[in-house]
Order: C-alpha cells, then structure tokens, then sequence
C-alpha cells in the first residue's frame, strides 16, 4: 500500500531549511561581491577597512543613518515589488523606472486642478492618479506585446527613455518652477505632503506603507485566485491555455499591475521626500529594483530584506564617498557584483540540480 | 562466447538519495541485438547516459574492446565507436540528407571534392546495408521512418561499431517497424553491437538476441530471447502485473450522438492545411479510436475541439449546442476535457506543487474561493482526494510536481480531467512514456468513464492501446480521417492506412 500523509512537523522543518537555502546563495554572493569590491578598494590604492567602516557607520551608524538608509530602501522596495509581480507572472518588465517617473509627472500635472477639493481627497486622488499612469505606462507595453508580440523586454526599456525626456520636457517647459531659475517644478502643496516621523531626518509614512505593501502583494500572489492563475501562466504558458486560462489578459493585467506599483513608488518619492520633480528625480530605482527583486528570488517579504540592503549601500556609499573619499562608482561596481555573482549562483545551482 | 565488446561492470549511480543504478554489470557483444527493457524510472536512461558520457558513474567501471572507457562527454563516447539515436532525432529538418551527413562530422569536408566523397561513401554504406537512400532530399520532407533511418546512417558514417537506440519504434507506423528491424538485422549480420531500449515486450521478442530486464535500478532479468517467454520478462519488469490485455466491454453503439464533427477544417502553425474536412460522430458511452503516425494532424484535432485552434471552416455541435466558435472555457463549463499529449510542455506546471497542479481547475469555482481569495484548505482536501482516487504515489503534496514520477504525473493529470466527470474527453495519447501499471490504471479510468456515459475520443499512435480500448477504429492521415471501421478491422489494414493507403 502506498501513504499519503502529510506530516506537518516534517514540512515545518522544510520550509525553514528551504529559507535557509534561498538565503545561502544570495548571502554568499554578496560575500564574494563585498571581497571583490574590497580587492577594488586595494588596487585603487584605498584603506580596505576604514572605507568599508565608513561604508557601513553610513548606512547604520546613527539615527539619522539609519533614517537615511530607510528612506532609501522605500523606493526600491516598492519597485522591487513591481519588477517581482511583473517577473512572477512571466513577463518581464524592465520599464519600472519609466513607470515610477510616468507615475510622479502624472502627479505634478494632476496636483494643481484638483486644488478645489478637500485635502484627503486631493492626495488620494493624486495617489490613484500616479497608480494609474504607472499602470497605464507598463499596460502600453503588455497592450503592444498582446496585439503585436512586441517584446516586452524592448517596450519597456524604450518606454524609459521616453518617460525620461518627457521629463525633461516638462521641467524645462511648461511645468517649470515660477522662478525659472533651476529645471524643477514648484514644489508640491504642504498638505500634499507625506508626515515626516523623525525630523529633521526625511523620514516619512511611506516606511509603512512599503512593507505592508510587500506583504499585500505576497497575499496577492500566494492567495488568490489571480494570483494562482498568474502562478500557473509562468510556470507554463502552454499548459494554463490548455487549462482554459486566458493567459494574454493574466500577462496584461499583470504588467498593468507592475506598473501601478511603480508608479505609486514614484507619488511616495515625490510627496515624501523630493516634493519637487526635476530631471534626475530618481537614480535608478527602477533599474536597481531588477536587482532587489532578482536578489530576492522575486519572493516579495524576502524584498524588504534585500530593498534594504541596497538602501544601506547606497546611503553608506555616499558616507563612504565623504569620509573616506572613495568613489561611489566603486559602490555601483559593488551593487553590479552583487547582481551577477547571483547570476552565476544561480546557474550553477541550476547545474547543481540536473 | 567471445570477449565482450563493452562491459560495464558494478555500476552505480545516485541522484541525491535516489539510487538511479545499483551496482549494475552487463556485458553487450558484438553481432547481437541486446533489449534493455524497463518500467519508466528504472535506471535504463540512466544506464544510456552513462554509457553514452553523459554522466558519469559514483562507482564502477566500463571496458570497450578490452581497453578501459570512461567517457566524459558524448564526444568520447562517439570517439571511442559509440553512437545513439535519439528519440528525438537530431537532425537539422531544413538541411539535405546529405548536408546532415556533413554536419559536425570532422571526416567530411564542406567542399565540392569533400561533398563528392561523402555522396561516394554514402551510397557504398546502403549499398552494403542494401537500402536506398535519396540525398538530395530534405529531411522535412521525408517520412520519420526514413528519418529516423538517416540519423541511424549519420551514426554509422562516424564509424560507429555499438548503437543505442532509444526507443526507436514509439514514432513508427507498424510497417516502418518491419522496415527498422530489417535493417538492425543487417547490422547484426555485419558485426555490429546494437542496444535495443523499449518498454514493449513483445517487439523485444521479435528482435532482439539477449534481454536485460531491469528495476529501481537494478538488474532483474537476464534472458537469451529465444529461451524466454513474454510472460517470464514482463514478470521481470513488475511483477504481479499481467501483459497489456484488451478489456474492451460491449458498448450501447445505438446511443445517440452526443458530438458532431462536420468537415472540420483548421490550419498548422505554419499555414498548412492540417484538417482537411474532419467528420464524426461520437456516442454516449463509446471509444471512438483515432490511429495514426503522429504528425498527422492528430494535435490540430484535439486543439480543434478544444478551442485551442481557430477553425477555417466547419461545425461542431455537443448535443444541441453549437460550440463551433465557443471559448475553451465554455468548452471546459459544458463538459468538454482533455488530456494532452505531452503532461510536461501541455498539462504541468513545474515548480507549483502537486496540490496545485491537481486544483489548477477546481481553483476557479465557486466552492473553492470567495471575491476572488482562495480557500486552501479546501483545495487541500479536495486534491488529496483526487490523488488518492487516481493512485498518484506521493508522500508529500507540497512538493514540486516534477519530483513525482513520469506515471503519477500522468495520473495526476487523467485525474484532474475525470473528477470533472466530462461529457466528452478528448485523449490524446494518454499513456505516452508511462510504465505498464500505470497504463493499465489509466486504461481502466478510461473504460470506467465510459461506463459512465463519457464519450471518449482516443487518439493515440500506439495501435495496441486503440485495439484495446476502441469500439470504433479511425485512421487519421495527413489530416484526413479514414473510417471509421470496426474494431474487427485487421492491423495490417489499419497500418496500412496510417501510411496513406487507400483501402
């Protein structure tokens, strides 16, 4: 006779050990980029251990490090989520830096004609609005894949540099400040703001909505019809065809998707941190997040971890940068071997297994 | 007896805790057809690869012609006078024959001269087998027993003295098998060591000179052919289990008909005419047959009916519903299912776990979620019972579907069709790559669901499993349906409508 049991004790210990082996081959990575990046610090004639100490007395060496660090992982933890959603469901959108800034323009186009309404109503409106042109930026590249099989991989890069100079365009232009003085927009109305928890550090509410919003998106995934449904079209396309999924409207909503949370990464840098928009509003959140999700095996509560790992090195780099006067660029080359020594990881576990 | 022409000795071979080989030894010899015969996941294409340099062994040792061998590479092996066919034939199908020929064979050389040479040593290699063979011809345009008699003469043309063949009759029409085992007994008589895998005894019988049996990795049986019965080697691959039997019952053939197929007419992926005015009928509670060398349109058909497949012209009606345009989710609501010819690139989905490869239907009703969010537990249960009502062997459903065996997938899969209780079911080869057991679980499924009152179209490129279960017999032929006949009609009639005649 053949069993089938299910002994929960057993699963308890697998899922803590699977844990352990998601972490292993990230952590080891960022093992091997930190030493490598260490060797950099060597040959460009730096002191290995104090740059490395500022590096990290940056990102979490204070209150205000700390606070810095955090305000930087907020962004890329909802790009993260966006680049993970989109990933999961099998298409692959590299667009969420375009999406995030389609999402803040949007919300400085917008801000002004709603000035009638009461203020809640105005920022959630404004909110909805950064969602929306976030979603409909990425729905623009999922609509091309469905009528045309455009690759979604090129749509959305393309799409990028558009949402860049459309930007531009627009400090430049017609949304440039009443001064005229720099390329920026007017910053936004106070009541338009998010709540800053610790002044005078940047701090703002946005730190949990980010999470919550990591957990809603693992619900999302894991619990829900659609979710399943987005699950089985990755897994295989051809199979949940056959299975009478309508796997082009799953992809399109998914990238809809992706591209709602983006832009709402977008309205959460704008109204809690910058208040303005202006040429470089982002650096690169949208292409770091590729990373930070990747890094995370596209497991959206493991993103919090990794959106905050790259938030501290990228405010320590900037200590780093001050105390120790190492170029940040050592700290982008760091973040570039974090994204490949994974890379390589992952493929000889691929190996490992077959 | 002569000295061996490779040995494999003790050879054992782990993949994480599952013993793929247990300390295997064998000895193949040159003149003679060797059968390695085995359920799916006993250890045979483990063997293959590890002779073949694929793998290599955690212990024991290899000689070939007295020499020690070890190969790590395909490359090796084909160095040291091994060659393979493959299931799947590897052969560019836009190339000549010929220029396959040249392809990655370092001998030949892509110059006029070279290419005259090649074309010289060719046709004295036929001339020996005593075949003809056509160059010029590009291998898409040939039949796949003649395809498949090319990859045997690409092997040879690189001086390969053993040949393993991978189950070479599972794509052939019963006369190209004729064909194949003419030629393996040339090459027999001319001195040549050939490895015979299948998973069929009674073509085991027919060909081969010395059958090795083996089990969960171990070797189970060692028979001179000749000195054996059918009975005794089947008993060696699972014991308690009888040969396939046919277990056809009578079927109430005045039943209504519950599908209508009138000169469906649909399109391949490349623009061809894959059904060419495809016409039936099938009845509550019958086994309609549809025979056929795959490649025939049998996938259009059962994407046709699945709404898969746009149709260019024709009608299809399920009682008084014309489903002709109908989605396949409608399809799927009404009662239609469908098991697809390949579990892997059609039916599974690697990486979710079993229950969610059993409840990938389910999900979506109402019972089974509220505004959308899913109640797991339920799908819980629901998919334990079905893997206890299908016999999917697993300890534990949280895994990924891909660690359950080639079988259980299959089951998984039948069952996940059958708890729906379809009207019509649409089979399409349903025990592709699946050992004897389960086949004949799968088998019994089917007739119970015709007990019931399903209407079953089987279609399936293994004649024996028609026969078997089939009330009526039809031959599908570049996209053409032949028949239907009586399942009286003889196997060589049948077979030789596959091929095209008309007859």
């Amino acid at each position: 006779m053949h069993r089938i049991t299910v002994k929960v004790p057993n699963q308890m210990k697998r899922s803590f050990t699977t844990t352990l082996q998601v972490l292993a081959t990230p952590g080891l990575a960022f093992g091997v980029a930190t030493m490598i990046a260490a060797l950099l610090l060597w040959l460009n004639g730096y002191e290995v251990l104090p740059a490395l100490v500022a590096l990290v007395h940056g990102a979490f060496g204070s209150t205000y490090a700390i606070a810095e660090t955090v305000v930087r992982t907020v962004p890329l933890l909802i790009t993260g989520l966006a680049v993970a959603f989109a990933f999961r469901a099998g298409v692959w959108n590299i667009g969420a830096e375009g999406q995030l800034l389609f999402g803040a323009l949007t919300a400085i186009a917008v801000a002004p004609m709603l000035a009638a309404l009461p203020p809640y109503l105005r920022f959630f409106l404004l909110l909805l609005c950064s969602v929306g042109a976030g979603g409909l930026w990425a729905g623009l590249a999922g609509w091309m894949k469905l009528q045309r099989q455009v690759p979604e991989v090129v749509s959305t890069i393309l799409l990028n540099f558009i949402a860049l100079e459309l930007v531009r365009y627009a400090v430049h232009g017609p949304f440039m400040e009443a001064a005229q003085q720099f390329p920026q927009t007017d910053p936004l109305a106070p009541e338009l703001r998010l709540t800053r928890w610790l002044p005078p550090t940047r701090l703002h509410a946005g730190v949990w909505l980010a999470p919550a919003l990591a957990l809603l998106v693992h619900l999302l995934i894991r619990r829900t019809v659609f979710g399943f449904n987005l699950r089985a079209t990755a897994a295989n396309a051809t199979a949940a065809r056959f299975a009478a999924l309508h796997v082009a409207r799953i992809q399109l909503w998914s990238m809809a998707i992706s591209g709602a949370l983006a832009g709402f990464a977008g309205a959460m840098e704008l109204s809690g941190v910058t208040y303005r928009l202006y040429q470089n509003f982002s650096p690169g959140y949208g292409y770091t997040a590729i990373a930070v999700a990747l890094m995370a095996r596209l497991q959206p509560l493991a993103i919090i971890g990794t959106a905050l790992l790259f938030g501290a090195l990228e405010n320590g780099a900037l200590a780093m940068q001050r105390q120790a006067n190492v170029s940040a660029v050592i700290v982008n080359m760091m973040q570039g071997l974090v994204v490949l020594t994974i890379a390589v990881a992952g493929a000889l576990e691929l190996k490992r297994k077959t | 007896m002569p000295p061996a022409f490779l040995e494999i000795s003790h050879l054992s071979k782990s993949f994480g805790n599952k013993r793929a080989l247990d300390n295997v030894s064998l000895q193949f010899h040159a003149g003679e057809i060797h059968a390695v015969l085995g359920e799916n996941g006993a250890g045979k294409s483990t063997l293959m690869n590890l002779i073949y340099g694929l793998l290599q062994p955690d212990r024991g040792a290899m000689q070939l012609g007295g020499r020690v061998f070890a190969p790590r590479s395909p490359r090796d092996a084909i160095r040291s006078g091994l060659g393979m066919v493959h299931q799947h034939f590897m052969l560019v199908p836009t190339f000549t024959v010929l220029e396959n020929f040249l392809l990655g064979n370092p001998r030949f050389r892509m110059t006029h001269a070279g290419l005259r040479n090649a074309e010289q040593e060719v046709q004295r290699l036929c001339a020996r087998l005593r075949i003809k063979l056509d160059t010029a011809r590009r291998i898409h345009e040939l039949a796949v027993g003649q395809q498949q008699r090319v990859e045997i003469i690409k092997i040879l043309l690189r001086a390969a003295r053993l040949l393993i063949l991978d189950e070479p009759t599972a794509v052939l029409a019963p006369q190209e098998v004729e064909e194949l085992f003419a030629l393996l007994r040339v090459l027999r008589e001319q001195g040549h060591a050939i490895i015979f895998i299948s998973h069929k005894v009674e073509e085991v019988k027919t060909i081969s000179d010395r059958v090795t049996v083996l089990r969960a990795g171990k070797v189970t049986g060692e028979f001179e052919t000749h000195a054996v019965t059918t009975a005794e080697i089947a008993h060696a691959i699972t014991p308690n289990v009888s040969a396939l039997t046919s277990k056809r019952v009578a079927s109430a053939s005045q039943q209504k008909a519950l599908l209508n197929a009138e000169a469906l007419c649909a399109r391949n992926s490349f623009g061809g005419l894959a059904l060419d005015h495809v016409s039936f009928t099938l009845r509550r509670g019958e086994v309609l047959g549809v025979a056929g060398v795959d490649g025939n349109g049998q996938a259009e058909l059962a994407e046709a009916l699945m709404g898969l497949r746009k149709l260019a012209s024709g009608k299809l009606w399920l009682e008084d519903w014309d489903c002709t345009a109908a989605t396949t989710l409608a399809r799927v609501q009404n009662g239609f299912a469908h098991i697809p010819a390949d579990r892997r690139e059609m039916g599974l989905f690697p990486g979710l776990t079993i229950y969610e490869n059993a409840a990938i239907f389910a999900q979506r009703e109402p019972e089974f979620q509220t505004h959308g969010w899913l109640h797991m537990k339920r799908i819980k249960v629901w998919s334990k019972r079905l893997v206890q009502a299908f016999e999917v062997r697993t300890d534990d459903m949280a895994l990924p579907v891909e660690t359950l065996s080639g079988g259980n997938q299959q089951k998984l899969v039948v069952g996940r069709e059958l708890m729906r209780q379809p009207k019509v079911l649409v089979a399409v080869n349903p025990t592709r790559g699946v050992d004897l057991a389960a086949t004949q679980k799968i088998h019994e499924l089917l007739l119970a669901e015709k007990a019931r009152g399903a209407a079953i179209l089987l279609i399936s490129t293994e004649l024996e499993e028609i026969y078997a279960l089939a009330d009526r017999i039809a031959v599908l032929f570049k996209g053409q349906l032949r028949g239907p006949f009586a399942a009286s009609e003889s196997r060589e009639k049948i077979g030789a409508r596959m091929l095209g005649a008309e007859i």
